[in-house]
């Protein structure tokens, strides 16, 4: 393990709202979101961050990616005590994302960012450690002059009415010379063109910051419905959250050899996972845009290309799929094909994917004339997952011996880790009440 | 040129909240109910020892430690109860604000009182009443028999921190009653750091659902930071002196350093700086030399705290005559030796602050004592635990009888 970290940014931003869970509550929220304990801006737990991108990295693994590296090895599960071993600690520390900016309306209903200064004189002493030395010191002490009553501002280009009660000064920039132009080269670097240059940027004094936040910050009424659809008694939340745009930086620190592998990605951080909330797109500083989506391929032969299909498109071809399952929905079958999905994953996840694959064309029985719920979901469950036609016949005898390529893996688990999320949202468990069976 | 006698001040100024624990896995049912705290000095000491190591590419491996990381933090030693000269050494730390201003413990013989809802005055400073014969039983008499002080239905026990000029009036014994002002005299505690509770939950990711009965809070540390008055990000700090075994070269400490702090290796920029060949708070130790010619006893005052090890310490054979103890506290660590990682035995400790009153040896004033003893740890009849990292460090205060 070095000595000498490598240190580098990753930004993230949130594609949906998020919350990230808080242990300290308010009385009119049932959910608040997780804040700084000074400032009471939202923040990115390093700890959440650190469990998605490991689950991410493990079933994913890029190009010289190795979760148990990375993160730290685990303890060997119960049923395999034998192999016990201490763990060894991980090789990436992964910082909180502070944020960078995060959107607010103006009062003639343009959307604004807020950018808390403190934070971007943190990203700026941070960024010296790499040797990127921006120093803003007229910037920081114009807007150090903030009191309780009185907040700053610098607004680029202009400053928009804002609905808040709290009186904002505007910091001219004319007095502030080449430094708006230094600060512009550290937003352009960290934030890349993940924010709208034709939208004002608005650089503020903590106090003003938190009571935009305070304004941004978007509160949704969320309640319980049984399988009629009809609401839960006492199942009102309110619950906090940050808004769809912001963006945080996480700052990391590599301690294994050569230079950290990070590839973009779209993950779910936070509560909400199944009602979309807290997707997310993330990437290094530097690196290119998140791939964009792209069309669904159409079906294929049987084993899937070798080219490596992004996130996004496992997600929406996983989508389509599941949803051809709705119209309409067969109960039996879809209790079956849950059970079916999860036990695929398991056993790639113990056993390796051809062996998980083989069981799951065993338990298909492709060949059987009158096949049961169960057959017909494990027919269905490999069909997807290979995006194949046909019957699977051609793969009647065949026992998957010929490793599949670490391409076809990589799409095959992202499909099947997307199978995994929208069976649990999509896929019924069992008969609405009332029902007969 | 190097610093010849090799001691140096670090600062540690954590960029992300800290976690700082005792490793007790305090379950309630299945919960994790785990409780926050003062940095252990071996925390400290092994953060910094590790950026020095670092600074030579060695990490935290007995495997790895000749020849380079010995030369300049002695031998490698997992136990850290004995003591040994030979080794790097912890002399003690405080805490430092964004304006370089320093912070220590209240000597916990200073009592404050809060007559009002903000004010905070200093309601009585402990003076030893009656000097008699040295006690023989193992334990101390009371506070009250020995300490000039009335109990007070204002007094507050708040947690906060003494300016160094506060703190040399009390170690010079010229206390009176005064009000403290904030940030000038006294910090809040919570303008050092503010706790922030986070939740985890245990996962299983095969299956993408939660661990029954996993849910835990953990009580993070995130301390204060500000845009100072050069318009920089600047935070609280810990102000740690450190001596090695052999000088560092200036390009090794010129740069600025990560060091690791607490659970998560939550992450504290080091920088390094010569120290001179004098002992640090040296001013402080010389206005005590001048105020000790009037006085009837010293004090130690501990700076660090202090593993407690059955009887009171001696101080040139004598044993204290009363004192003033914070409530003792339990730190554990983590030994971070690359062969194998575990959690350290955990320890009472009395904590910063806590005071020992003595009798002058021979009934004279000894200013070259509070020198000789200023920086050093606390000892016990059976030799120096616990020397290297860092606990128990005293600075020396003098104490005048009223009567």
């Amino acid at each position: 393990m070095r000595t000498d970290p490598q240190h580098l940014f990753i930004r993230i931003q949130l594609l949906q709202n998020a919350n990230f869970g808080a242990a300290s509550g308010k009385v009119t929220l049932d959910r608040p979101t997780q804040v700084d304990a000074y400032l009471e801006l939202p923040f990115v737990p390093n700890s959440t961050l650190r469990g998605v991108l490991r689950n991410q990295i493990e079933w994913y693994p890029g190009a010289g990616q190795n979760a148990d590296a990375m993160f730290g090895t685990r303890l060997k599960q119960p049923e395999s005590p034998q192999v016990l071993r201490e763990n060894d600690p991980g090789k990436l520390i992964v910082g909180n994302g502070d944020p960078l900016a995060f959107p607010v309306l103006s009062a003639d209903g343009r959307r604004c960012w807020v950018l808390p200064y403190v934070f971007l004189a943190k990203f700026m002493m941070l960024d010296s450690l790499c040797g990127t030395v921006i120093q803003t010191p007229r910037i920081g002490q114009s807007l150090r002059q903030a009191d309780p009553k009185v907040g700053r501002m610098l607004a680029l280009p202009e400053a928009p009415p804002l609905e808040t009660s709290r009186k904002i000064k505007p910091v001219p920039p004319a007095s502030l010379g080449d430094e708006i132009d230094l600060l512009r080269t550290a937003l352009a670097r960290w934030a890349g063109d993940w924010l709208p240059a034709d939208e004002p940027w608005l650089i503020v004094d903590d106090r003003t910051a938190t009571a935009l936040w305070l304004q941004a910050a978007e509160i949704r009424d969320q309640t319980a419905l049984d399988e009629r659809k009809v609401a839960r008694d006492q199942s009102l939340r309110r619950i906090e959250t940050v808004p769809e745009g912001t963006l945080f930086l996480s700052w990391l620190s590599w301690l294994g050899e050569g230079d950290l592998s990070l590839d973009p990605l779209t993950i779910q951080l936070g509560s909400g996972e199944g009602k979309g909330s807290g997707f997310c797109r993330i990437a290094p500083l530097g690196g290119s845009k998140a791939a964009p989506a792209k069309a669904p391929q159409p079906p294929a032969e049987p084993r899937p290309s070798t080219r490596i299909e992004s996130d996004s498109e496992a997600m929406v071809y996983i989508y389509k799929k599941i949803q051809q399952l709705q119209t309409p929905p067969d109960r039996t079958f879809q209790k079956k094909l849950r059970s079916a999905i999860g036990d695929v994953g398991w056993r790639i996840k113990s056993a390796g994917m051809e062996t998980a694959l083989s069981f799951a064309l065993a338990k298909a029985k492709p060949d059987k004339p009158d096949p049961k719920p169960e057959q017909l979901a494990y027919r269905w469950l490999l069909k997807t997952l290979l995006n194949a036609s046909g019957d699977l016949s051609s793969l009647a005898g065949q026992l998957f011996d010929q490793d599949f390529s670490p391409e076809e893996k990589i799409n095959l688990l992202r499909r099947w880790q997307w199978l995994r999320k929208y069976s649990e949202v999509e896929l019924v468990t069992a008969n609405p009440e009332g029902a007969s069976s | 040129m190097n610093n010849q006698d090799h001691l140096y001040n670090v600062n540690l100024m954590p960029v992300e909240p800290i976690l700082f624990t005792d490793n007790r896995s305090a379950r309630a049912g299945e919960d994790h109910l785990i409780q926050d705290q003062d940095p252990s000095p071996h925390t400290i000491y092994g953060a910094i020892g590790a950026c020095v190591a670092g600074m030579f590419g060695v990490e935290i491996d007995e495997k790895q430690w000749e020849p380079v990381a010995s030369k300049y933090l002695g031998k490698f030693a997992s136990n850290i109860r004995d003591g040994d000269p030979a080794r790097s050494e912890l002399l003690g730390y405080h805490y430092h604000d964004p304006g370089g201003h320093a912070w220590f413990p209240r000597p916990q013989h200073i009592r404050l009182r809060q007559p009002g809802e903000e004010k905070i005055w200093i309601a009585a400073a402990g003076n030893v009443q009656k000097v008699e014969s040295e006690l023989i039983a193992a334990s101390l008499e009371t506070f009250e028999r020995f300490l000039n002080y009335a109990a007070d239905d204002k007094e507050c026990e708040i947690p906060d921190l003494f300016s160094h000029d506060l703190l040399k009036a009390c170690l010079c014994g010229n206390m009176q009653e005064n009000e403290l002002t904030p940030d000038s005299d006294r910090l809040p505690l919570e303008r050092l750091y503010r706790h922030e509770n986070r939740l985890g939950l245990g996962m299983d990711y095969e299956r993408n659902q939660t661990l029954t009965g996993r849910l835990f809070s953990r009580p993070y540390r995130r301390y204060s930071a500000q845009i100072d008055s050069k318009g920089n990000w600047s935070g609280m700090s810990i102000r740690a002196y450190f001596k090695t075994t052999a000088p560092l070269e200036n390009e090794r400490i010129q740069n600025r350093r990560i060091a690791l702090l607490g659970g998560d290796r939550g992450r504290a920029i080091a920088e390094f700086e010569s120290a001179g060949d004098e002992k640090p708070l040296l001013d402080i130790c010389r206005a005590v030399q001048q105020a000790a010619a009037d006085s009837d006893g010293f004090y130690l005052y501990l700076l660090t705290p202090a593993v407690r090890e059955g009887d009171w310490p001696l101080i040139k054979g004598a044993k204290p005559l009363a004192a003033a103890i914070g409530k003792d506290r339990a730190v554990s660590g983590w030994n971070s030796n690359r062969q194998g990682q575990h959690p350290r035995p955990i320890r009472r400790l009395l904590p910063a602050g806590s005071v020992l009153f003595y009798p002058w040896p021979e009934g004279k004033p000894d200013p070259q004592l509070i020198h000789e003893y200023w920086l050093e740890p606390l000892t016990y009849k059976n030799g120096e635990h616990y020397r290297n990292s860092g606990f128990g460090r005293l600075l020396i205060g003098v104490w005048k009888n009223e009567n």
